[in-house]
């Protein structure tokens, strides 16, 4: 080891000796590398003549506080190294790169002088990104491209947002895909995971602060107006990234460059392409129309979207990394047996597993802010939808397990497209002969966990059963469960008798649940009957709130002794209250109005008369057009001839 | 000419069956894995921070035996990533702070959990009692027994005390670990 020199310029000074002792840098295409090495060379040897003596070791930077150089203006060698395309060379470069940003001697946070707009951090990210060329680059360089990326989204002292997040992202997903390499494979799954849980947790982390601080603040005013702010606490911990001072600045930066990030996204995105867009305009016109009432956003283009409202960029990093997870999860498979190997189906399955583990550690931000349920609603519901029905054990299990995540953290955000996935997905299965019992067997699982459930099982019958203008899901799951368990229903395909009786109880287990569930609530109604029919009384509004919840919100309902479901404890805020009596009247107007749809079906006008003189439909032809408008559950055949012949 | 002497090497480093073997490195954080991971690998003293992704490192320390070594960042929140690195790992080697007596029962859950996973049946496990410079540290048979390893059954194990700064005890341990290592692929 050298004297004089500080162990953080020896580790600069160590990795470019390396690269220029390479036999490969002797030859000619390389003397810009070579040259740009020996400068960075001389510029330190200058630099650490004036520095003092330290003994430690340059085998890695030192940590930021015991001699910091900012290492960004030696930068331009390790650029070229990395796309020296000598192997080796570029090796030797990310390694050094990923080192001096754990250690935070590389920043990149000044302006890029090459382009305008953007931080140079944003070009060292592109830089190390570009050394995957595909499946054909050196193995060695995926694993230090993936051990770069990790580090600088992980890293405290960096900071990369929006179109350079995704592009972090989406290379490692490419290396997972292309990657022949196991062991990179594995870790650069591993890493997105990891990556994932950062940009995540960031955000949530980041909301929690501003609240407290909020909180804080306010509460400082009440005590001593003028008192100056103190520093934050946060600044003290490791785990934070963000002090205030730099949270404005990112919410200007966030504003200027929105439009940019976007093209950025559009153009870079390799595995995401064009085609997409058409189809999930496609998917979300049809998944609409299930919607008698489609929100306002969930028309929009996807850019509009992505310039909603967050109120901070961490946000918007959350976001786009979300989207395009979803989006990726959306695309179609080839025709023709699934092959574990290719790439549409192991990127399926990656993003999936990626999304599942996001929504299953979503926190309050991301089960609130509007932006990320209109996405899961844009997106994800479309993906689910069409991997619902996938024919892939894998798929069709992931997509089951993202499910009951929905539906235990997002259901009251997501009425009809549950709606949509009781009846189309989960029922549709368990009712067709052709199901196989491998995708039965699955379904059966999730019912069982659904109906374990004492707060889901009442909502779905509150939600569905007692909505006038909604199917009976309540009353179709348990006729399904009971002709399952009675070995009514169609044999499931290439069962074997053993298979058949272990889904005959399955279909026991789930009507003994559901039955615990209804003793359970009915507890309540024995305890206290007289509190419950009291409260009803006096708030008539919650009739309102469940007519409304047609337009796409689920209403949780709680109960007195409220029962161990998480959903009701965080629903207190806005939880209507219980009256049994409404829903009874309610359910007893809704068995009318299907007598009476039933009734026009058959002959429409008598079905008309029925219903008028139930005093459920108007006398005017604005009340019959309104009505035909509306309910979806006519056949509309009938309702063709009934208009071709009247005048 | 050179390259063409190591090509030729390669041929026959791929033919005595020489690729490096994967030594997954654990433990809790501020154990000491990223300091005596550079200790292998150069035989230097460094300042480390702590590990939030991954190091990874091919190390020769004993003539002969390579090992691609990946040390694992052991912060508690990420500790449940440590399972992505399980697959095909040849060797364990977990570092205990020997002068944390009070989380000495937390490292021997988290050992456990390693262990009991399907993909680390069988895998030999070394196990370096760090910081034995500490004046108030266990000792190695004192670690051993809170981690439970004389219990342990269906796999070879190996404790030896360590000193990360001073590389006191770590080759002797990679030189165990090469054996074992060697010994668990025969079988």
């Amino acid at each position: 080891m050298r004297k004089g020199n500080r162990p953080n310029e020896m580790f600069l000074t160590r990795a470019l000796e390396k690269i220029l002792s390479d036999k490969e840098i002797k030859k000619a295409h390389h003397s810009q590398l070579k040259k740009a090495c020996e400068v960075a060379l001389d510029q330190l040897k200058k630099e650490s003549s004036v520095q003092s003596e330290d003994q430690s070791s340059s085998a890695l930077p030192t940590p930021k506080q015991a001699g910091f150089v900012e290492a960004d203006k030696y930068f331009l060698p390790f650029e070229l190294a990395c796309q020296s395309k000598c192997f080796r060379i570029v090796n030797v470069a990310l390694d050094c790169l990923q080192k001096l940003i754990a250690y935070g001697h590389l920043t990149g946070n000044a302006v890029d002088t090459t382009s305008p707009g953007k931080r140079l951090i944003d070009r060292i990210v592109e830089t190390i990104c570009g050394c995957f060329h595909g499946p054909q680059t050196d193995e060695g360089v995926q694993l230090q491209i993936i051990k770069a990326l990790l580090t600088v989204v992980t890293s405290n002292t960096v900071e990369i947002h929006e179109g350079t997040v995704l592009q972090t992202v989406r290379t490692c997903y490419n290396i997972y895909l292309a990657s022949k390499n196991l062991v990179n494979q594995t870790t650069a799954k591993a890493t997105l995971t990891q990556m994932l849980n950062v940009i995540f947790s960031r955000m949530e982390l980041q909301a929690a602060q501003d609240l407290k601080q909020r909180d804080r603040s306010s509460s400082k005013l009440s005590k001593k107006s003028d008192e100056s702010e103190d520093v934050p606490e946060n600044q003290m911990n490791g785990d934070v990234e963000q002090t205030d001072g730099q949270t404005d600045s990112n919410q200007n930066n966030g504003h200027t460059t929105a439009d940019e990030a976007i093209d950025g996204e559009e153009t870079t995105e390799v595995v995401v392409n064009g085609v997409i867009e058409d189809l999930i305009d496609q998917v979300c016109t049809a998944l609409n129309k299930l919607d008698d009432e489609p929100e306002g956003l969930e028309n929009a283009e996807s850019p509009d979207m992505a310039q909603g409202v967050f109120s901070h960029i961490l946000q918007k990093d959350a976001f786009l990394v979300f989207r395009s997870l979803c989006k990726l999860s959306m695309k179609p498979l080839a025709d023709g047996p699934p092959d574990p190997k290719s790439h549409e189906l192991r990127s399926k399955i990656l993003s999936l597993q990626l999304l599942l583990s996001i929504l299953q550690n979503a926190g309050p931000v991301f089960k609130t802010n509007e932006m990320f349920i209109n996405a899961i609603k844009q997106y994800l519901c479309v993906a689910l939808s069409k991997n619902g029905v996938s024919s892939v054990p894998d798929v069709f299990e992931l997509s089951l397990a993202i499910f009951l995540t929905l539906l235990s953290n997002f259901k009251q955000h997501l009425k009809m497209q549950i709606e949509v996935f009781f009846k189309e997905i989960f029922l549709y299965i368990l009712e067709t002969p052709s199901s196989s019992f491998e995708h039965k067997w699955m379904v059966i699982q999730v019912l069982t966990r659904i109906c374990a459930d004492a707060q889901c099982v009442v909502d779905i019958y509150l939600n569905y059963d007692c909505d006038l203008a909604l199917a009976n899901i309540f009353e179709r799951l348990v006729n399904d469960l009971s002709k399952l368990a009675q070995g009514r229903h169609a044999l499931a395909l290439g069962a074997t008798p053993n298979q058949e009786r272990s889904m005959r109880i399955k279909g026991l287990e789930c009507l003994v649940s559901i039955m615990k569930c209804l003793v359970e609530w009915s507890k309540d109604l024995y305890v206290n009957p007289h509190s419950q029919s009291n409260l009803g009384q006096e708030n008539k509004p919650s009739t309102e709130t469940d007519s409304d919840s047609g337009k796409g919100t689920m209403t949780s309902y709680g109960s007195v002794n409220s029962l161990s479901s998480n959903n009701s404890s965080q629903l207190t805020s806005s939880q209507p209250l219980d009256n049994p009596e409404q829903f009874e009247t309610l359910k007893q107007q809704k068995e009318i109005w299907e007598h009476g749809i039933e009734l026009f079906n058959k002959k429409p006008k008598k079905g008309i008369a029925y219903l008028q003189e139930q005093g459920l439909l108007g006398n005017t032809p604005d009340d019959l057009a309104e009505w035909f408008h509306s309910d979806d559950r006519m056949d509309t055949a009938v309702v063709g001839d009934f208009l071709g012949e009247n005048e | 000419m050179g390259l063409w002497l190591s090509k030729l090497y390669d041929v026959f480093s791929e033919f005595s069956g020489s690729t490096p073997a994967r030594i997954l490195m654990l433990g809790l954080d501020a154990a000491g894995k990223t300091t005596i991971l550079y200790k292998i690998k150069l035989n230097e003293s460094v300042h480390t921070i702590p590990t939030i992704g991954f190091n990874v490192e091919t190390v020769s320390p004993v003539k002969g035996v390579s090992f691609t070594v990946w040390d694992v960042g052991g912060q508690e929140k990420i500790r449940r990533l440590w399972q992505h690195y399980y697959q095909n790992t040849e060797g364990l080697v977990y570092i205990v702070d020997s002068n944390d007596k009070e989380r000495l029962s937390e490292a021997k859950d988290e050992l456990d959990g390693i262990l009991n996973s399907d993909e680390m049946r069988g895998v030999p496990v070394v196990v370096l009692a760090n910081k034995q410079d500490l004046p108030r540290s266990m000792s190695p048979s004192e670690v051993a027994d809170g981690l439970g390893l004389p219990k342990m059954t269906g796999r070879k194990w190996y404790i030896h005390g360590a000193c990360a700064t001073t590389g006191e005890g770590i080759f002797e341990s990679m030189k165990e670990m090469a054996n074992l290592v060697k010994n668990n692929k025969k079988n």
